[in-house]
């Protein structure tokens, strides 16, 4: 007899789906963050940052999600010209801030447990950071909140410069 | 117009489509007697009997229904616990607020900043965004809670 064929959601729709759901729709409407455009596998989202002098409003970042709902990777990105930020256009700052936007560390990612990227060769955060891992259960918001978070902290003085 | 609904023991809202002159007890099934219906980080529950437009509630605003008006909240911080009371609509966010501040634990500004608040027994921090009223609670209209740090990313 046939094996019975389980259906595998295509990773773009089920992406598409997550940015159609309530959680990714109540951040974009509290303007958190808004949708820029998908080009699967890569989407580009803009998340808010406090007001800092001479530093813009948001950051764009353009997530390959490849794989998708296993955890995607992020970098800083140049919506005018669709091509890497550069360094010294990132984001700003001191602590928990200066830590995650590293491009003297990488400049294709984010220094972060929720990126792949970055999680890969620091085994220890899979214990020391477990709550800070990404959960295929949970959506791209759980990332977005985590960019969010450092853009609006008291640690995030603008753009490097 | 969308309006987010907030409810207890569940911690991400759902969107719901209302029409702006219903009748709140009309237009939310679950609405009677038993339960309060607020609007995000206010104190005064709204009049059910009244219509969303009149109510003051606008498009994509988010609201709480809940058994209970006011929640009672204990935070703990370095073994120390503190107390106070606040509506089951209030953020997290107006919860570390008063946290932080001289009400309380009286952080500073860059110090406040390296923590958040997570419900007692949990690693991961809370998002600021969810409501009082939809967290786990340890007693009746009570919810524990302890301000940790943020973990820094190193190695």
């Amino acid at each position: 007899m046939e094996a019975a064929r389980v259906p595998v959601i295509p990773e773009g729709e089920l992406f598409r789906a997550d940015i159609a759901g309530v959680e990714f729709a109540a951040g974009a409407d509290r303007g958190y963050w808004r949708l820029v455009e998908i080009a699967w596998p890569f989407a580009i989202i803009a998340v808010t940052a406090a007001p800092r002098p001479g530093s813009p409003d948001e950051y764009l970042f353009r997530f390959d999600l490849t794989g998708y709902p296993a955890a995607p990777t992020a970098q800083p990105w140049d919506g005018g010209v669709g091509v890497p930020l550069a360094p010294h256009r990132w984001p700003g700052g001191t602590g928990r801030v200066a830590s995650a936007f590293n491009p003297s560390w990488r400049q294709d990612a984010i220094y972060l447990p929720v990126d792949r990227v970055a999680l890969d060769g620091h085994d220890a955060w899979r214990t020391e950071h477990a709550a800070y891992l990404w959960d295929q259960a949970r959506d791209i918001t759980q990332y977005l909140r985590i960019l969010r978070d450092l853009l609006t902290s008291a640690g995030y003085t603008g753009v490097r410069g | 117009m969308r309006v987010y609904l907030h409810r207890p023991t569940q911690l991400e809202p759902d969107a719901v489509e209302v029409e702006v002159d219903a009748v709140i007890r009309d237009g939310l099934n679950e609405v009677d007697d038993s339960v309060s219906v607020l609007i995000e980080d206010t104190d005064e529950p709204l009049d059910v009997d009244a219509t969303f437009d009149a109510a003051g509630v606008t498009d994509r605003i988010h609201i709480h229904i809940a058994p209970a008006v006011r929640i009672g909240v204990t935070v703990n911080y370095n073994g120390v616990p503190k107390s106070d009371e606040f509506s089951a609509s209030s953020r997290v966010e107006r919860v570390f607020d008063w946290a932080v501040s001289d009400k309380a634990f009286d952080l500073g500004p860059e110090d406040a900043t390296e923590h958040a608040l997570a419900v007692c027994g949990a690693e991961d921090p809370l998002a600021p965004d969810v409501h009082l009223g939809s967290l786990p609670q340890d007693g009746p209209h009570h919810v524990c809670l302890n301000l940790v740090p943020k973990h820094r990313f190193q190695g």
